[in-house]
């Protein structure tokens, strides 16, 4: 028992758990803004390169995806992202929707790898894992030059909703007429998902969830995309 | 279409919500908008019993009707976003309309503007044209995931407004106590007086939707609140007065029109800095 208690291997596990313990009761003691502070701190990472893996877009219309829309919606989204990282200089190499054709089948490879390590991840997400091509991965890294994985989805509806209530302004015919234009201004909901994967350690070291409700378009798209990829990179 | 669903399962679950410093449009915080306005007085001509008749147009010596369809403004605003969901604006604005001056017997009595000691009464005015400046602080406001200036917001503001007549060939019918009409043209206003004041409350859903690097469209919909104090100024009774006009409570009638100018739409550009 002694010889466990003075083993390095066993002091350290001790230092960590310690540690853990610590930092969840100074944890507590913070107000809001000073964890959200430390959360905002802690949600950063170097993606001054960085691979996009398979971008994908959802555009919904009467509760159904509708494809064709969703196929424009994504084409957007790999061209925000390009113009994004350009004006925040990071350098971005797609693997994915939208250029398999040139990349071929160790393109289509790439993407299937970095696909099941985010599910592999996600299945196991309170755990070290081992990747399931540890090997080709390391290959993969080093011809990217970078250990850098984002994924991310955006996803749009547009969906006209009057309360009910509100049509109890019949009494007062002026406030339902300003009442009118509102669930048409509001109808468009759109939601950006973000994460950042890192090869090395097989751990998500960042992400964003992001909505906003004015109609989606390129530039619209660009403009979150910039400050998201802005608020997420260490290095500025 | 199950991988995407298996992803935003999985993106759901890792992401954290994101609120970081403020990035502005693309990196810039500042803007200069110029919008129109534009409202329908819809429900001041359903309230305004001589709304749209044959007080608004003089053809001759009749006076023949004519619609006031729209009024209409422009607003200058500069406003910095302050964080990402809450910015300061300051708008200066300027609008016009058209009212009608109403049959309200004794404030149309205009006896002492001809001072002869018969009695006269204005029978009927053309629509008269005012001019309304408003200077106005606003504050703006998002939800959590605002990024102003950019998108959906509410905009708040109280401000302060002249309305002035504006000079115009405006006609009075005039009749006499013996039943005589005439029309009369000159000496109807100092156009050099100062005009009256009232505050404005406004609410507004603005939406800004981006055009390029620099510019935004915006639209929105605008709610105000018109309150005009009260002042002592016309229905001068005892003394000669120089001008016909100054006879009518103006503040009135421009106060009638303005307090049913409820909801209006502003629509512009917006350059960003």
């Amino acid at each position: 028992m002694s010889d466990l208690i003075q083993s390095e291997s066993f002091i350290n596990r001790c230092d960590e758990l310690k540690k853990i313990v610590d930092d969840e009761k100074t944890d507590k003691k913070l107000d809001k803004a000073e964890r959200e502070k430390i959360k905002k701190k802690e949600n950063k990472t170097d993606i001054s390169n960085f691979i996009l893996v398979d971008p994908a877009a959802v555009s919904h219309k009467k509760g159904k995806v509708d494809y064709n829309v969703s196929e424009e919606l994504t084409e957007k989204f790999n061209e925000s992202f390009k113009v994004a990282s350009e004006k925040l200089n990071l350098k971005m190499q797609t693997v994915g929707k939208g250029n398999l054709a040139d990349l071929g089948t160790a393109g289509f490879n790439e993407k299937s790898l970095f696909t099941t390590l985010l599910i592999q991840i996600s299945n196991n997400d309170k755990l070290d894992i081992f990747p399931v091509d540890y090997s080709y991965l390391e290959k993969v890294t080093e011809d990217f030059g970078t250990n850098k994985l984002v994924f991310s989805i955006i996803e749009h509806s547009y969906k006209v909703e009057f309360s009910s209530t509100a049509f109890a302004l019949i009494v007062f015919p002026p406030m339902l007429l300003g009442y009118l234009p509102l669930p048409f201004i509001l109808g468009n909901r759109t939601e950006i998902n973000l994460i950042v994967l890192d090869i090395s350690n097989s751990k998500i070291t960042s992400g964003a969830s992001y909505n906003f409700r004015e109609p989606v378009s390129k530039k619209g798209i660009q403009a979150r995309l910039y400050d998201i990829l802005s608020n997420i990179n260490t290095k500025k | 279409m199950k991988i995407y669903i298996v992803f935003i399962l999985i993106f759901l679950s890792f992401s954290t919500f994101l609120y970081g410093q403020n990035n502005g449009f693309m990196g810039k915080k500042n803007f200069i908008s110029a919008d129109i306005r534009v409202y329908a007085p819809i429900i001041y001509g359903l309230s305004t019993s001589d709304a749209n008749s044959e007080y608004n147009k003089t053809e001759g010596p009749n006076f023949a009707p004519k619609s006031n369809l729209l009024d209409y403004g422009f607003n200058l605003t500069i406003g910095r976003a302050a964080s990402r969901n809450f910015g300061l604006m300051l708008q200066i604005s300027s609008s016009r309309y058209d009212f009608a001056v109403t049959d309200n017997q004794y404030s149309l009595d205009a006896s002492n503007f001809f001072n002869t000691g018969d009695y006269y009464q204005v029978l009927k005015i053309n629509w008269l044209k005012a001019k309304v400046t408003t200077v106005m602080p606003i504050i703006e406001f998002t939800g959590n995931s605002g990024l102003l200036p950019l998108g959906l917001s509410h905009q708040i503001g109280l401000g302060f407004s002249t309305n002035k007549l504006l000079k115009d060939d405006y006609n009075v019918l005039i009749a006499d106590a013996y039943g005589q009409q005439f029309i009369q043209k000159e000496n109807l206003y100092d156009y050099s007086s100062k005009g009256f004041k009232s505050y404005v409350f406004m609410y507004k859903i603005n939406l800004r939707i981006p055009i390029n690097d620099y510019l935004l469209f915006n639209l929105g919909f605008r709610y105000n609140v018109n309150y005009y104090p009260k002042v002592f100024q016309g229905l001068n009774s005892s003394s000669e007065t120089k001008y016909l006009i100054e006879n009518i409570n103006l503040r009135d009638y421009m106060r009638s029109k303005e307090f049913r100018n409820v909801l209006s739409l502003e629509t512009g550009l917006s350059f960003c800095f």
